[in-house]
């Protein structure tokens, strides 16, 4: 590991990466929690540090479409958003994973409206699992430097060739500042070297990019962008495989277990807030306790089978995430719940649990209350949202 | 005269591995033609053209091609009626006519 060490914000780590990377084309529309990471970039243009084609475009959903033009010429595209700005690009986001473009964005994750607000949850990027991208959840700033250059690699690999999603839980990460390693350029260039398209616009050689697919063949091209997703998971263990033989990183894969082989009951959650139940995780621990975390570092593809592995000896699983899909529960609660439906003979709880909405701080207290919960022996009724809020009582 | 690429007949695929791995292809295969749109038919008059192309390039089904006599004529499979190339003609040498089905 090198000692290049710097003190960054989630979105200078991030900005970082992208200068790493080398991406011909960024074109993007600020929105805040987003827009210190278009704001370095655009610095780093203006004074020579970076070479690109830089677009400052008329709104977000001309941002993804401008990317996904460069995209098919053959050149490498970076762009990055948050919550109405994604929801505005929610036309494009299906469009660009269903035309094969590894565009890399980074989505600043942040409430939607109404209520009006720009804090952090996750209801942004959650809301958008169907558009085909891969999704893919950090937990601070180091892994969203880290992630961002190896979502390039995920992206552009040939049996995935799919838009990578990387979110940032917004302020928490995105505006927080921690000591950053930023890897050095040749071994970046030696880890993510330049693209290789597969295929691009080019007048020798003509391409009719982007047809329509009526009745009869459309069903076989959504076959091929599963099929590429499913192929993104184990694209995405063997690029942090290589990352860490790299750079000296890595994070094993699409999930991350914390004392989960012998726990009674596991927080299942994803993003920044795992960092506060680990602690938890050794405090209770400490005192004896057999709990566990499983973070969720990728939404899309779905890690089904490592989640059931991991999810092996515990009965009692609360899934804690900055979301709820009103009239049901947690979509990530949904999604855990339907991996363990095949887990032979025996049936484990899981509980939704929702909190940290709109940026709503869940405190050490909050989580220890989530393993008490699990403790409990009394059946919540299905569908049932806990809902985390230190300090506020809701009547039923 | 630029020559646009040939029009290449896809055969109708018979397993996943018949089609390309995204929505892309090589210029001039046809992956479906629309004739079955179309309520009328668009004629060109060539005593009226001018060969200024416009309804060559602007045709969204490229369905308009030059002959080898330098003539201008619409593909019946491949022409859905849209009358873009009616609207377009600035000569009146395309106009609609009655088609018989």
């Amino acid at each position: 590991m090198n000692k290049e060490k710097e003190f960054l914000s989630g979105n200078e780590a991030v900005a970082a990466a992208v200068a790493l990377a080398r991406p011909e084309v960024i074109a993007v529309y600020p929105i805040t929690p987003q827009t210190t990471i278009v704001e370095k970039l655009a610095e780093w243009v203006a004074n020579g540090k970076i070479q690109t084609q830089y677009l400052n475009m008329e709104s977000e959903h001309s941002a993804l479409s401008a990317v996904m033009g460069a995209s098919a010429m053959g050149v490498r595209t970076f762009t990055s958003t948050s919550s109405q700005g994604l929801l505005y690009m929610s036309e494009c986001l299906h469009y660009a994973a269903g035309g094969r473009f590894p565009i890399v964005m980074v989505n600043a994750n942040r409430a939607v409206a109404l209520p009006w607000s720009i804090f952090g949850d996750q209801r942004d990027s959650i809301s958008q699992l169907e558009s085909g991208w891969i999704q893919l959840y950090a937990e601070n700033a180091q892994e969203a430097l880290d992630l961002t250059l190896q979502s390039f690699a995920i992206a552009e690999h040939p049996e995935v060739m799919l838009p990578v999603m990387l979110n940032v839980d917004g302020f928490s990460l995105t505006h927080t500042y921690e000591p950053v390693h930023v890897p050095l350029a040749e071994k970046v260039n030696r880890f993510l070297p330049p693209y290789a398209p597969t295929f691009r616009m080019d007048l020798e050689h003509p391409l009719s990019l982007g047809f329509s697919a009526g009745p009869r063949d459309n069903t076989a091209f959504k076959i091929k962008q599963h099929r590429a997703q499913l192929n993104a998971e184990k694209v995405l263990e063997q690029v942090d495989q290589k990352y860490g033989e790299i750079i000296g990183r890595s994070y094993g894969g699409a999930v991350e277990s914390y004392y989960t082989e012998d726990a009674e009951r596991t927080i299942v959650t994803l993003g920044s807030i795992s960092g506060l139940v680990r602690d938890v995780v050794d405090t209770l621990r400490a005192a004896g306790e057999k709990v566990g975390l499983l973070r969720l570092r990728s939404l899309r593809p779905f890690p089904a089978a490592r989640i059931r592995e991991a999810l092996a000896a515990t009965s009692r699983i609360g899934v804690l995430e900055k979301n709820v899909s009103a009239g049901y529960e947690g979509t990530v609660a949904t999604h855990v719940r339907g991996a363990l439906q095949t887990l032979q003979g025996r049936q484990p709880q899981v509980r939704s649990f929702a909190g940290g909405l709109s940026g709503r701080d869940i405190s050490a207290k909050d989580i220890r209350d989530i393993y008490a919960n699990l403790q409990s022996d009394t059946q919540s009724t299905e569908n049932e949202v806990h809902w985390v809020d230190s300090g506020v009582i809701y009547e039923s | 005269m630029s020559v646009r690429p040939p029009v290449i007949p896809w055969a109708t695929p018979q397993a996943l591995s018949d089609y390309p791995e995204w929505p892309h292809a090589p210029s001039g295969i046809l992956v479906e033609g629309h004739a079955s749109w179309r309520q009328a038919l668009p004629q060109i008059e060539n005593t009226q053209c001018k060969k200024c192309l416009q309804c060559y390039l602007l045709c969204p089904d490229a369905a308009i091609s030059v002959s080898e006599d330098n003539k201008f004529v619409i593909d019946l499979e491949l022409c859905k009626g849209c009358g873009v190339c009616i609207r377009e003609c600035r000569f009146e040498a395309i106009r609609w006519s009655e088609e018989k089905k």
